[in-house]
């Protein structure tokens, strides 16, 4: 990337599109270096927080799209890649709202040829109104909010200033100071004791482009701040059969980036390679991390490795491909079904019942591409989508404007109601009237979810340690317990159990048959005559999740 | 000029229309343990349902053979004019074409085969049609296209108990969308123009049956009305005392699933039989 010098740069008041894909890229291969700290600030103390990582993957996909973009490309062109690449790649509400921060920045700045502090300002405005209206009910305290008084102070600062680095420098001050004010306006976030994470994405975002704008590498402020995260993870390298998600920074890379991404191509898929030979981030899925990362040794400094065992994602996804029971048999109705799913058994409950699966869930939010993907190759002209979480519902929401195919999103931000929803799904109805039964059948379906706290916390009037099993009732926090089973029994005091037809236990991939019998047998004792059912969900991080119908 | 009229033993034939216009009813047949059975002859249905119960084994069923239908034809002629004979779905089973053919080969310009594209009650729905038109002394032609115009609005709507049966049996079409379920649900499916497809899947019992009748009172007006079941007489009450309620100006006919229909429903089957209003 260009980065200009020093003093220079500090006095510019017109930058290139070149130098806007600079600064993108920067902010790109900051977010990434904070998603894992922005991961942490989760208001709930579960393992699955994921906004770093769905803002990341999101803004990683514009700055992707940026590096085939001609250094003589208008800033307003530029932005518009950045905006539809991420609108493709958007991942989780958080990635969603990202998408549509950029859909405001590149309207405001589409005829424009240079950036210029008055245009920047008022594209930073801009981009809050759209988010604004992106989302059904906005909520202050949230990166909303951020994005406004980021956006207030540029075009209060762009009245009397002159130079781009004096806009960003009081943007990046209003979003810092909002971001720390936001736990005064969220109870959650004072309560858990964090900021909001949406919030602190963006002001990463600010921040970076901010450092561009001032001529400091990106570099020597991973060094120097004291936020940066741990640089190195254990590195892993099972004797697992499956694909391993690889990650590494590499510095003074001696080969070029789109010659580092071929080289990865050859070791597996998924394959991203951005920045410069000053600072190259890789992202590869492979089965041999270990080539991957001799490669990295031999061309250059590694400065980080991230590893992770994909072998449950694999497993899930290897059957996923699979042709589904009866797929000789013709489709049965007009309408498809869509299920967003994490873990074998989920998948397959679902893919049991005629729907197709798109991977993801808590830990891996899909993409609006992964979700589109499904839907032109389903064979349907309409489709329904259940997300059956409640941060996928805007990233399938975005779905339909981007097919021919009719997409209705029905809400379900558990698996449980999903299952409930597809159960009331008729063959012989049109997608109207399936939408409408779906989503009466999925309010019908009362979740209980099990899952670790990883730190001390108060949620929903409940203190949690870390290392208690949270009973989570519907969304909200209700017991803290030391067992899985007495988080469940906890939980069903807050269901109505006399009104109940069946529960059905799905036990997660850390669980196993005989120990969601046990529980099982727990409940039918406080409950006799209660209908109950044992089911493998191979979900990770919850190891019951519980459905009341 | 008289016409009879015949059917085969899936028909159901509720006693008092046996007794009013006497069809001719031609079995099929039910193989079970190197046995065969007449279906309803040699084999009652309460009997077919206590053994389903128990057997390892499961029966297997079969079309009547030519020579019975030949049989049946060449007596109806005896008596009548012409005969007009109503059966099981062809979609469902050979024996349409198996009368079609015995028509063939007795006399094609008297027999008339009528594809009921469905089971059980409905076509004894067409049976007693049949026959109070040709004691009406309507034409054998102009009855043959008011049983081809009826068929059209016949429904049925079946709950299973499993769909196992249906599957061992090879009629499920497309209904397979309904199985291999990881929950246990209750499949409801229907048969309507000769083919078996999947409707719904409802977790228990108890919402299942609720469920019946709301997919029934959604069907819009309604002429003829009927309640059957293969040995599961409470469930089938329920239903009819449930349907009666919404419908107090019909009779809501009762049958109950004999062997044939019963080997490939299984036990437990409650099903409804609709003839949609015009």
């Amino acid at each position: 990337m260009t980065t200009p010098t020093d003093t220079a740069a500090r006095e510019r008041t017109r930058a290139s599109g070149a130098d806007l894909k600079a600064a993108f890229l920067a902010a790109s291969s900051w977010l990434n270096a904070n998603s894992d700290r922005i991961d942490a600030l989760n208001v709930f103390p579960v393992p699955d927080g994921d906004t770093g990582t769905n803002m990341s993957l999101t803004f990683q996909a514009a700055a992707d799209a940026l590096r085939d973009v001609s250094d003589q490309a208008s800033v307003g062109d530029v932005a518009r890649v950045a905006y539809e690449a991420a609108m493709l790649g958007a991942r989780g509400n958080s990635g969603v709202i990202l998408s549509q921060l950029l859909r405001g920045f590149s309207t405001a700045l589409a005829q424009e040829t240079d950036l210029t502090a008055p245009n920047l300002a008022a594209a930073l405005a801009e981009a809050s109104v759209v988010a604004y209206r992106g989302v059904s009910k906005p909520m202050e305290g949230t990166i909303l909010t951020v994005a406004r008084l980021t956006g207030d102070a540029a075009q209060a600062a762009a009245r009397s200033e002159s130079t781009l680095s004096a806009v960003l420098d009081a943007a990046q001050r209003a979003a810092t100071e909002a971001v720390a004010a936001t736990p005064t306006q969220l109870e959650v976030l004072r309560k858990a004791g964090v900021v909001d994470s949406g919030g602190e994405g963006y002001r990463v975002i600010v921040e970076a482009v901010w450092m561009w704008s001032t001529g400091r590498s990106l570099e020597q402020a991973a060094e120097s701040h004291p936020h940066s995260r741990a640089l190195l993870e254990g590195v892993e390298e099972g004797g697992s059969t499956y694909g391993f998600c690889t990650e590494f920074l590499l510095r003074e890379c001696t080969m070029p980036a789109e010659d580092v991404k071929t080289t990865m191509e050859a070791l597996g898929d998924s394959v991203i390679a951005v920045g410069d030979a000053n600072l190259l981030r890789v992202h590869v899925h492979t089965l041999r991390p270990g080539q991957a990362l001799e490669f990295a040794v031999d061309h250059g400094t590694l400065v980080k490795v991230k590893v992770d065992n994909m072998q449950l994602q694999n497993e899930a996804f290897a059957a996923a491909r699979r042709a589904p029971p009866g797929a000789d048999v013709p489709p049965s109705t007009s309408v498809g079904v869509i299920a967003v799913a994490a873990g074998e058994g989920f998948a397959e409950v679902f893919r049991s019942m005629g729907a197709t699966v798109v991977q993801g869930g808590q830990t891996m939010n899909p993409s609006v591409q992964d979700i589109l993907a499904a839907v032109n190759s389903s064979g349907y002209k309409e489709l329904i989508v259940l997300p059956n979480n409640s941060n996928i519902v805007l990233t399938a929401r975005h779905v339909d404007e981007l097919t021919p195919h009719e997409v209705r999103v029905v809400v379900t931000s558990t698996v449980p109601q999903g299952v409930g929803a597809l159960l009331a799904f008729n063959f012989e109805s049109d997608l109207e009237t399936n939408v409408a039964a779906m989503e009466h059948a999925a309010h019908a379906v009362h979740t209980i979810e099990v899952t670790q706290a990883v730190r001390d916390a108060e949620v929903d009037q409940v203190a949690v340690r870390a290392g208690q099993m949270m009973g989570i009732y519907d969304g909200d926090v209700v017991a803290a317990t030391e067992s899985a089973d007495d988080a469940v029994l906890r939980s069903l005091d807050h269901a109505r159990v006399d009104a109940l037809e069946i529960v059905t236990i799905y036990y997660g991939a850390e669980a196993t048959d005989a120990d969601a019998q046990a529980l099982a047998s727990r409940l039918r004792e406080g409950h006799p005559g209660l209908n109950i059912e044992v089911v493998a969900g191979g979900q990770p991080h919850y190891p019951f999740v519980v459905s009341l119908e | 000029m008289t016409i009879g009229v015949a059917t085969d033993s899936t028909a159901d034939l509720p006693p008092a229309l046996v007794e009013r216009y006497q069809p001719t009813m031609v079995p099929l047949v039910v193989n079970w343990d190197n046995q065969t059975f007449r279906d309803k002859i040699d084999l009652s249905t309460a009997e077919f349902y206590r053994r389903l119960r128990t057997s390892k084994s499961l029966p297997k069923t079969g079309a009547p053979s030519m020579a019975a239908f030949e049989t049946a034809f060449r007596e109806q002629l005896e008596r009548h004019d012409a005969v007009v004979s109503v059966n099981l779905a062809s979609g469902l089973s050979g024996t349409y074409e198996v009368a079609r053919r015995a028509a063939e080969s007795v006399d094609p310009q008297r027999i008339h085969v009528v594809d009921s594209t469905s089971v059980s009650i409905a076509i004894s729905w067409l049976v007693e049609m049949a026959a109070r038109l040709a004691e009406e002394g309507v034409a054998v032609n102009e009855i043959v296209a008011r049983l081809e115009d009826a068929r059209g609005r016949l429904r049925i709507l079946a709950l299973l108990e499993t769909l196992e049966f249906l599957q061992r049996g090879g009629r499920i079409g497309r209904a397979a969308a309904l199985a291999g379920t990881l929950l246990s649900v209750k499949p409801i499916l229907s048969v309507r123009d000769g083919e078996v497809a999947p409707v719904e899947r409802v977790r228990t019992m108890n919402s299942a049956l609720r469920r019946l009748v709301e997919l029934v009172v959604a069907m819009g007006p309604i002429e003829k009305l009927g309640v059957m079941d293969g040995d599961a007489p409470t469930n089938a009450a329920e239903v009819a005392r449930q349907l009666q309620a919404h419908y107090p100006e019909l009779t809501v006919d009762r049958g109950e699933l004999g062997p044939v229909v019963g080997t490939h429903g299984g036990p437990g089957v409650v099903g409804v039989a609709v003839l949609l209003a015009r």
